[in-house]
């Protein structure tokens, strides 16, 4: 969603030089957007295993 | 091309006595009139108006597409709180295009960011990617209060300004994708 929106308002799909800043680890999927798009740096927050304990395991994938 | 008499068309929209048909016809072309402020503020109340009253099924879908075209601009707490009424109408279109809506509702605007988006401290760097990231949390922490789906927030930036902030809504669309 927020990838989309950033596509929106920069008028590109490749975000070179672009910071995302995440409140987890990207699941596989978004990982995968996130690479697409070409973003250069990730912080994050939590990890996967943080999130997993929470309830959220993306470990199947 | 020929402009729209935005008058004209809000008054058609607006008025009761008219048929349903002719009226979606008026909403669905004040959508495609340039955004300028004079007509915004003509033209929102009208579509509030309209997904606020008992109005058919097609016209406050066709009301809730067009208000959603502005969100980029103005105030749109009004749209959204009319919207919300429709969460759970009886009519699986008017649910789904309420929905829509909301979500569409929820894109932040650039002047709704915190003030330090705006500041480009490159000496700064370590404090602002913190600021940064905090607002990943703090969105996180706030689409789970409200409701909306799972405790995941994002944020993008460019040069040291957020362009575009994210949440998990996967329970609100339906769309297991949506994740932040």
């Amino acid at each position: 969603m927020d990838i989309r929106e950033a596509a929106f308002r920069l008028q590109c799909v490749h975000f070179d030089g672009c910071v995302i800043y995440s409140s987890c680890e990207p699941c596989p999927l978004y990982l995968g957007a996130i690479r697409w798009a070409r973003i250069g740096k990730l912080f994050f927050a939590a990890t996967r295993e943080d999130a997993a304990a929470a309830g959220f395991d993306d470990s199947f994938i | 091309m020929k402009r729209p008499n935005v008058q004209a068309l809000c008054r058609i929209a607006a008025d009761a006595s008219l048929p349903a048909q002719r009226r979606v016809k008026a909403v669905e072309a004040l959508c495609y009139v340039d955004y300028d402020a004079p007509y915004r503020e003509q033209i929102l109340p009208t579509f509030i108006a309209i997904i606020d009253s008992l109005a058919p099924a097609p016209l406050v879908v066709a009301a809730m597409r067009a208000g959603s075209n502005y969100w980029w601009q103005g105030d749109r707490a009004p749209l959204r709180r009319v919207v919300q009424q429709h969460f759970r109408s009886p009519s699986a279109d008017v649910a789904q295009a309420a929905r829509q809506a909301f979500i569409q509702t929820m894109e932040p605007p650039p002047h709704d960011l915190p003030y330090w988006s705006r500041l480009n401290q490159p000496k700064a760097r370590r404090e602002t990617d913190a600021a940064f990231l905090q607002r990943a949390i703090d969105l996180a922490r706030e689409n789970v209060e409200s409701g909306r789906g799972g405790p995941f927030g994002a944020v993008i930036t460019h040069k040291g300004k957020i362009i575009a902030e994210g949440t998990n809504l996967v329970t609100l669309s339906n769309d297991p994708s949506n994740h932040a």
